[in-house]
């Protein structure tokens, strides 16, 4: 290389040999003059005065006119486009899914899945990427594929020291395009243990990222199922969906993102999608990406499908210029809706309901513990809130030969209602067995109810028995019989948070400083998904300093109190929190306590006393403001979602954290509203792990939504006196007391006159 | 003309006629110090030091006069006076070092003599001045002026020669020596960048470098009509030829050629076509896409995996296609100077002249 350095005409012509010499004239020209135009040290590719003939020209060229641009692929790695994988999506939202890791508990788990497949031609194995606890017996553990209802084959649990891939061969025909229904049942025993105990500490994980059709990008043919498909993959990665170019819509910017992202959600299954809107001009991001929206001008609006520069599959929405939202392309037909955007059913007070009607299937365990749960609906305006029962008749068996301690504990609303014991009668088929519980368990809105079973090891210090067959059945000829109740709504942001549509969502002037424009979309697609069908409610994002202007009702909320639930997560050092060990520093304070002597037990006795004068009159007459902000102290969320004037029933404020992911507000989101445990009550906080905590005013009074007749009189009053029984105690006391006075007083009078 | 000739016309034709216009409206050409900061800053931090240095690393983390014109251009139009100014001060204190206005062609880290070959680029120059020019507009500094017109008058005094087979014609030299032989010129077409030569005679006054602009878009017209353009021509008294000393190809120089043919508002250019075609003759594969083709035949000799070579085959198929929307990919700032630099301009020209071939 010193050679092309020092390469020149000189060095050209006379060769290697002078290559030093012109070195020195070039050193001595520079230090000579500057002016160097006329001295031919330059690499070139033949002199003004040479012979071209006699000049090589591979010697000069690599360096100034070849090769410096060269990248070219020589290996097969970089030649091959790396696969990627249509992956396995959840058909629910739920606790069981952490990131893109999918967590299998128990004896037996079974879960729905949906595989997106652009050409069914294309895959020839189900790849699943497993890794299980230790204590999986692998003997006697596995996992049964189903794909549209076929048997594919199951896979032996024995991945213990991480993710480990597993095939299953994919006959021909066994997939379609488009929505495939995959079905995994994973059975695993404990290797040393048997029992509940030994049940808890069973799990298998499946990287759903990574399990499902691996997919060359090469032999990906653009269509609405190979862009679903892509979009899938897109959502597992953790990745948003890139919407680029959603500026050039102009004024209708937002009403044609919210019927795209909104319909994009309903397309998929499981947790919502992000999205992150982008102009077209961007950095490639991290991971690849597999899928996006293109929004394009042209001359129609339309819809199609293309494979980007970069391999991702994309959906480009033409728009001609100005058109109104209306004008949108019906994208329901290239990405049909799924039908995980249903409700739980709705069923009917006043009768017995079979479970089979509302989707109960006859239940069968065969595990030492299980729990399922049911979601059903009751009408929005049914209130219950009195001693009144409702009755769970119950037709089941359950197999001879259980430990003693072996039940069957029901739950409504995760109340336990009942506990059955599952010895002394067995093998025989016990119908219509009646379950009282209190109907005020119950709610307006989705309702939850779970059968657990719990069967002791025998013994529980060895592994479970050999395979045996179902030892509990409950029939779906079980009903329900929720009694009736008039027409009767307590406050309570249940029923608004079950009506909020894309179109609830309401911004003001300050809302941009705390949510971005496309936050709203986001939370918009996430309400697309099983929404109520009647007149939407709305849902005002607000910002922190704009809580002036949040109808409170009679409560107070202190803005402080807000800002430390929304505060954003601090990780600091050890100790750092207020749950940290007393200093060892001395308190320079400690004297000035210890100075108030005697006097210290007098004013701590009063304290106490005024304390528990201040508990009574609570719990008397409630002022709910002092317990609102008690209960605020104790909470930290993302978001706070307030709902405080009963005379606004369709309306709900929201806040923010400012460091809250809006995506993981919009999975709340969605789960609350497909699988209940959403917010309630007056404030709901959701917590940073996605839980809702509620607080329901001890005040609120049940508001009569129909006519008051002799029909509905002893039921409505009693939801009024239950809603504040000790109120209307001391009313009456009240009035007992006034009485007995007033009859003293005509008693003394009689006598007086009497006199 | 022939078949395809035929239906690449009507092609474009159709384009102008559906939806370009109408996306071009709607689209328009945006402010890309804005709209595309984060790509711009991608850039720096890949290829720019802290000390205004453009690296090229395939060129033993050298520098040469056309990455620092090059960077300097994206400077001025990202609207970047700090980075414009690191870059113009590295490249005076390292590079002019000729006396003569232009800049030595490289510098090499590392070297008791970083500059041991004093002669210059010619491209190099060009795209200096216009920075300079873009740069004395948009940053209002005298000096970005006063030097860009030594750079217009130096070009046109030691650059810009008699075409041997045409008097009337003059044209740009690759540089101030080792071009010229016998009356036999070896020409660069890549080295003509039209907007930027008429800009910078406009600017400066140098009339002479935008009449050798339109000589040398008749030259590269003519060459196109044969086919693709190769690397390296030579011109003597009997007309254009490939060059003899070099391999007969059209690679990583003459990529450029459509670009900047596409930049300088022509579109419809016959490069553009011809380079057009040999996509569209080459086929797409994953990942790899030509960049080195044999002039002639349009046979592909090499592929490349950088996305700034598949961005130019982008925006070079959005210009000849009648959709809106081009298969550009994301700016890759792991790729080499070279091909990102490209992608870079790949992105300008497409906002500037054809803002509906926007990514899709």
């Amino acid at each position: 290389m010193s050679g092309q350095v020092c390469a020149g005409a000189e060095w050209l012509r006379a060769g290697a040999a002078r290559a030093c010499a012109a070195g020195l004239v070039a050193a001595a020209v520079t230090l000579a003059t500057p002016a160097v135009a006329e001295a031919p040290l330059i690499a070139v590719p033949f002199d003004d005065d040479a012979d071209a003939a006699s000049i090589d020209p591979g010697e000069f060229s690599e360096d100034r006119f070849a090769d410096t641009r060269r990248r070219v692929a020589d290996d097969a790695a970089a030649a091959a486009p790396a696969p990627w994988v249509s992956p396995l999506r959840p058909m629910r939202v739920s606790s069981m899914q952490t990131g893109s890791v999918w967590r299998f508990t128990g004896e037996r788990h079974s879960e729905a899945f949906t595989l997106h497949v652009g050409d069914p031609a294309m895959a020839g194995r189900l790849r699943l990427r497993l890794m299980s606890t230790v204590n999986v017996l692998p003997e006697r553990s596995s996992l049964r594929v189903q794909v549209n209802g076929s048997e594919l084959g199951e896979v032996t649990l024995r991945s213990f020291t991480g993710f480990t891939d597993m095939y299953l061969d994919l006959p021909e025909g066994v997939l379609v395009s488009g929505r495939n229904a995959v079905r995994l049942d994973v059975a695993q025993h404990h290797r040393i243990f048997c029992g509940p105990d030994a049940s808890w500490a069973l799990w298998t994980e499946l990287d759903l990222a990574e399990s499902g059709l691996e997919v060359d990008p090469g032999h990906v043919t653009p269509s609405a199922q190979a862009f679903l498909m892509a979009l899938a993959a897109q959502a597992a990665s953790g990745g948003a969906i890139e919407v680029r170019g959603t500026a050039a819509l102009g004024e209708a910017r937002t009403e044609w993102l919210r019927a795209l992202t909104a319909q994009l959600g309903r397309a998929m299954s499981g947790k919502p999608l992000a999205f992150d809107f982008t102009g077209h001009w961007t950095v490639r991001p991290q991971t690849p990406a597999r899928a996006r929206v293109s929004v394009l001008p042209g001359a129609e609006n339309r819809l199609r499908f293309v494979t980007g520069a970069d391999g991702a599959q994309v959906l480009v929405v033409e728009f001609v210029p100005g058109a109104p939202a209306e004008a949108m392309p019906d994208l329901s037909a290239a990405l049909p809706a799924m039908a995980q955007s249903e409700r739980p059913p709705l069923i009917e007070p006043g009768r017995e309901v079979a479970l089979a009607e509302f989707g109960v299937e006859t239940e069968r365990f065969a595990e030492r513990f299980a729990r399922r749960e049911h979601a059903f609906r009751l009408p929005d305006d049914w209130l219950v809130l009195t001693a009144e029962k409702a009755r769970l008749r119950l037709d089941y068996i359950y197999a001879d030969g259980l430990p003693e301690g072996s039940v069957l504990v029901l739950f409504m609303n995760d109340e336990p209602i009942r506990m059955l014991p599952l010895w002394g009668d067995p093998n025989n088929y016990i119908t219509r067995f009646p379950i009282d519980f209190e109907a005020r368990h119950l709610t307006s809105g989705t309702n939850i109810f779970a059968f657990e079973v719990l069967i002791p090891g025998d013994p529980p210090d060895m592994p479970c028995a050999g395979a045996r067959g179902a030892v509990l059945e409950i029939a779906a000829s079980s009903t329900l019989d929720v009694p009736d109740s008039p027409s009767m709504f307590l406050p309570d942001m249940g029923l608004a948070f079950s009506a909020l549509t894309p179109d609830s969502l309401v911004t003001n002037d300050l809302t941009h400083r705390a949510f971005d424009p496309e936050d709203s979309l986001v939370l918009g697609a996430a309400l697309a998904r099983a929404g109520a069908g009647y007149r939407p409610a709305h849902l005002h994002l607000m910002a922190l300093e704009d809580l002036g202007s949040v109808p409170l009702g009679r409560y107070s909320v202190e803005r402080r109190l807000l800002e430390d639930v929304l505060a954003p997560i601090t990780r600091g050092m050890p100790g750092d929190g207020p749950g940290a060990a007393p200093s060892a520093q001395p308190d320079p304070f400690r004297f000035v306590q210890e100075a108030r002597g005697s006097r210290a037990a007098l004013v701590g006795w009063w304290d106490w006393v005024m304390g528990h004068a201040g508990d009574f009159l609570q719990w008397v007459n409630p002022r709910t403001e002092d317990r609102l902000n008690e209960w605020l102290e104790r909470q930290q969320g993302q978001a706070v979602f307030l709902h405080l004037d009963h005379r606004r029933p369709d309306q709900i404020w929201m806040l923010r954290s400012t460091d809250a992911d809006i995506g993981d507000i919009a999975a709340a989101v969605v789960a609350a509203r497909t699988i209940g445990e959403g917010p309630r009550g007056q404030v709901s906080v959701l917590d940073h792990d996605g839980t809702w905590r509620n607080w329901l005013a001890p005040d609120r009074q049940p508001v009569m939504l129909e006519p008051w007749t002799l029909a509905n009189f002893r039921s409505a009053m009693g939801n009024l006196v239950s809603a504040r029984p000790i109120t209307f105690v001391f009313i009456l006391f009240f009035l007992t007391l006034v009485s007995a006075a007033l009859a003293l007083r005509l008693v003394i009078s009689t006598r007086e006159h009497d006199r | 003309m022939n078949r395809r000739h035929c239906l690449s016309l009507l092609t474009g034709a159709a384009a102008a006629a559906l939806g370009a216009p109408g996306a071009r409206a709607a689209l328009g050409a945006l402010d890309l110090a804005s709209e595309a900061a984060p790509v711009w800053e991608a850039w720096k931090t890949a290829h720019l030091t802290s000390d205004g240095r453009v690296v090229d690393t395939f060129q033993e983390d050298g520098s040469h006069s056309e990455g620092q014109g090059y960077g300097m251009v994206l400077a001025a139009i990202f609207e970047d006076a700090p980075a414009f100014r690191r870059m113009f001060d590295w490249t005076e204190l390292n590079l002019a070092r000729r006396g003569d206005g232009l800049l030595s062609w490289r510098w090499l880290p590392g070297r008791s003599d970083p500059v041991p070959d004093r002669n210059n680029a010619s491209d190099g120059d060009l795209f200096y001045g216009w920075a300079l020019v873009r740069a004395g507009r948009s940053f209002a500094e005298p000096r970005y002026m006063t030097r860009a017109i030594e750079i217009a008058e130096a070009l046109a005094a030691t650059c810009i020669v008699t075409d041997p087979s045409d008097p009337d014609r003059t044209v740009l030299l690759p540089a101030v020596h080792g071009f010229a032989h016998d009356g036999r010129l070896t020409l660069n077409p890549s080295y003509y960048m039209p907007l930027a030569m008429r800009e910078l005679a406009d600017a400066t006054g140098v009339q002479a470098i935008a009449t050798c602009a339109a000589h040398g878009q008749a030259l590269i017209d003519r060459v196109a009509a044969q086919g693709l353009v190769p690397d390296w021509i030579e011109l003597d008294e009997d007309g254009w030829r490939p060059a003899r000393l070099f391999p007969p190809q059209s690679g990583y120089e003459a990529i450029r050629v459509p670009l900047f043919q596409i930049w300088s508002g022509n579109a419809g250019a016959a490069a553009v076509r011809a380079m057009a075609a040999a996509h569209a003759r080459a086929g797409d594969e994953p990942r790899l896409v030509p960049v080195v083709f044999e002039p002639d035949t349009g046979a592909v000799l090499e592929r490349s995996p950088d996305p700034g070579y598949r961005a130019l085959a982008g925006l070079v198929h959005c210009a000849r296609s009648a959709s809106v929307g081009a298969a550009i990919p994301a700016f890759d700032p792991d790729q080499p100077y070279y091909p990102a630099t490209l992608q870079m301009f790949a992105m300008i020209a497409a906002n500037e002249v054809l803002s509906e071939c926007v990514p899709i």
